[in-house]
């Protein structure tokens, strides 16, 4: 039988580590300390499962929505981040491992640690001005370009959580565990029927017959990181705003509300990029990343 | 943005007298009315005429279960009786490939279109069979050598929803562009006014594949409803000299034991129509206030004393093509489709002022015309609010 684990038991199974007495952050199916190693900060990540996880560990707000394992999750997750080569998708410092944690094996590996912080805590004191949002939405273009251009890789879980900042300042995207793998037959059969975030998904993962290679392609990332565009703008969620709840939600999200820019002072490239990549019709939005990038950096 | 001559029985010297004026530049090859050397002979003929060259397989003859019948099909190779969307994929890859192969005779370089069938609907079965036909034809001959050919009723542009769905797939195809025909249900010419959300809807279409996605799209046997559809977003639509290549129906391909000989018409440009020499045309000038509706370079300088009786048939196929295709160079002219929809509804709502001075003076038209314009306008101002152009 399997017993809990708590960040002592983390901190007595990785002696060569300083690890944290807090959890970073807590995920769907891992758990992540800051942990100094050899003279660097870095991101130490064990694998969980329901038998482990502390009922306190609860997960974070925008809660993954994955009915697969972990294991499964994970086997994407690493290959993703072995496969990418890109300053903005997070990089493994080690391969996965496992190593016996309160009598339990669990996987865990490290990762390079981004001491810019994730975009939610960034977006916690308030809106980006306008060039960071343009930076942002660059960054984030630019990771979809590459995992997409050399592997075929859809993100799917694009959000303020999975999106963390380096030490110079550029957005630096995490968290394959939700991606799909289009051309890669061990990893390519995803249980992941749904959003992989609550409040961060396009029209087309909640479309279940709908959900397919052929549907879900980086038109979908587009969308996300549209989300997280809008959201670093004003601080508001384009189809969630303050107050409101599920009511036509899918209605909401299908038919974003260009005139909410009305009330924005921002570049008109900048609103048309967002808006078009907000369109609820997949066919319209931008067939390819390389388009909405040209526009964004023009801005630059 | 310009027409292509939709090629057919009877070309005649036109290969010859009409590349170079302006608005040509390409023409859709029919294999149906040439053997393949004489078709190859013709391709030949366009190229050096500086034409582009497309050529439509027209295998959504088959598969309908109608009695049409293309005589020269089975010379190219292209009898594909036995497509139904239960196919095998190896049917799915040996039809391909015959395409490509009647094709490259007269083509060698290509680009080559699709084998498809008529849909019914964008969500009926054959639906997907046309898709995976368009994967199979892009993965064998290359995203730029590959047009995908989609037929379909006109019904099927009554879903927008079902027009949705497959928009976002076909959105992610790595091909060259589209090519469509869409069978109108009545074949009388002039057409039948098209229901305006229908219309709209293939503007849609063509907005989103063409401007939006960068894809080339040619509408062929489109008439002047095509040149709304440049000004969306149309690489360039089709029309030929018959009245059969104007619009489409494989009603066209099932034998019949003859008809009446066409009606010799006229272009009327600032009605977007093409009326009757003799019965409409020579009414209209009578009077100073109608004769505007003929008031047009190209007619002033054919027809100085108004002598239309004196026009024959082929020279008026003609003369519908060139003034087709520099109305179509007119409108393309403008680079941006808002720009040309502007253009395109001034137009119609001349062209409906036009046509009540005609009613009020006592000239009666075929009620077509008017039914035609408003439905093309109507289309547009429906596309236009929706797509946000």
């Amino acid at each position: 039988m399997k017993r809990l684990i708590s960040a002592e038991h983390v901190a007595a199974a990785f002696p060569e580590m300083e690890v944290a007495p807090e959890p970073l952050g807590i995920g769907g199916y891992k758990v992540a300390f800051r942990v100094r190693h050899d003279g660097a900060e870095k991101v130490l990540k064990v694998v969980l499962d329901d038998t482990t996880r502390p009922p306190d560990w609860g997960e974070d707000d925008e809660t993954d929505q994955d009915p697969e394992t972990p294991s499964e999750r994970f086997a994407r997750e690493m290959a993703g981040m072995e496969a990418l080569d890109s300053r903005h998708v997070a990089k493994l410092l080690t391969r996965p491992e496992e190593r016996q944690i309160n009598g339990n094996p669990h996987l865990w590996y490290l990762e390079h640690f981004y001491s810019g912080g994730t975009l939610r805590q960034r977006l916690s004191t308030g809106p980006l001005d306008e060039g960071e949002v343009v930076r942002l939405g660059i960054g984030l273009l630019s990771a979809v370009d590459t995992m997409w251009g050399s592997q075929r890789i859809v993100h799917r879980d694009i959000n303020p959580n999975n999106v963390v900042y380096d030490e110079c300042g550029e957005p630096v995207l995490i968290d394959l565990g939700s991606a799909l793998f289009t051309q890669m037959a061990d990893v390519t059969e995803s249980g992941l029927t749904g959003p992989g975030t609550n409040r961060y998904a396009a029209p087309e993962q909640y479309k279940v017959r709908a959900h397919s290679a052929e549907l879900i392609t980086p038109r979908t990332d587009m969308f996300l990181i549209a989300i997280v565009m809008f959201e670093a703008l004003t601080g508001r969620h384009p189809f969630f705003p303050a107050g409101t709840g599920l009511t036509n939600y899918m209605e909401r999200l299908e038919n974003f509300d260009e005139l909410q820019f009305d009330s924005i002072s921002c570049h008109p490239m900048l609103r048309e990029v967002i808006c078009r990549m907000l369109n609820g019709k997949p066919s319209r939005r931008y067939k390819s990343v390389e388009e909405p990038l040209a526009a964004l950096r023009s801005l630059q | 943005m310009t027409l292509y001559l939709q090629h057919g029985f009877g070309k005649s010297s036109r290969l010859v007298d009409l590349p170079g004026r302006p608005g040509f530049s390409g023409i859709v090859l029919s294999p149906a009315d040439e053997d393949p050397q004489a078709l190859r002979a013709t391709a030949r003929a366009a190229e050096a005429a500086g034409l582009r060259v497309l050529f439509d397989p027209q295998t959504y003859l088959y598969g309908t279960g109608s009695a049409a019948f293309a005589r020269n099909h089975r010379a190219h190779n292209l009898d594909l009786t036995g497509i139904h969307w239960s196919q095998p994929a190896e049917a799915t890859t040996e039809q391909v490939e015959a395409a490509r192969r009647a094709q490259a005779y007269v083509l060698p370089n290509g680009p080559f279109l699709t084998p498809t069938v008529v849909l019914g609907s964008f969500a009926d079965a054959w639906a997907p069979l046309g898709l995976q036909i368009a994967r199979t034809a892009s993965r064998a001959w290359g995203r730029d050598r590959t047009i995908v050919s989609v037929a379909f009723e006109e019904a099927a542009l009554a879903s927008s929803d079902e027009l949705e769905t497959w928009l976002n797939i076909a959105t992610t195809l790595e091909v060259r562009g589209f090519y469509l025909v869409v069978q109108r249900n009545s074949t009388q010419y002039p057409p039948v006014a098209w229901q305006p959300e229908r219309l709209a809807n293939l503007l849609s279409l063509v907005y989103t594949l063409g401007y939006l996605n960068g894809y080339e799209v040619h509408w062929g046997y489109a008439d002047h409803e095509g040149l709304a559809a440049l000004a969306a977003g149309a690489t360039s639509v089709g029309a030929g000299w018959s009245f059969g290549l104007r619009q489409f129906s494989t009603k066209k391909w099932v034998p019949t034991g003859g008809g009446r000989p066409a009606i010799v018409r006229i272009p009327a440009r600032r009605i977007w129509a093409t009326i009757r020499a003799v019965g409409e045309a020579d009414q209209l000038t009578r009077s100073p206030t109608t004769a505007a509706v003929l008031d047009d370079p190209l007619i002033r300088a054919r027809f100085p004393t108004g002598d239309f009786a004196s026009l024959g048939r082929s020279e008026a196929q003609d003369l519908f093509l060139i003034d087709l295709a520099d109305h179509a160079a007119s409108i393309g002219a403008q680079r941006e489709p808002a720009d040309r929809l502007d253009r395109v509804q001034s137009e119609l709502g001349l062209a409906r002022e036009l046509l009540g001075v005609v009613e009020k003076e006592g000239v009666v038209l075929d009620a077509r015309y008017l039914q035609r314009v408003q439905a093309i306008s109507n289309a547009v101002s429906i596309f236009r609010d929706r797509e946000k152009v």
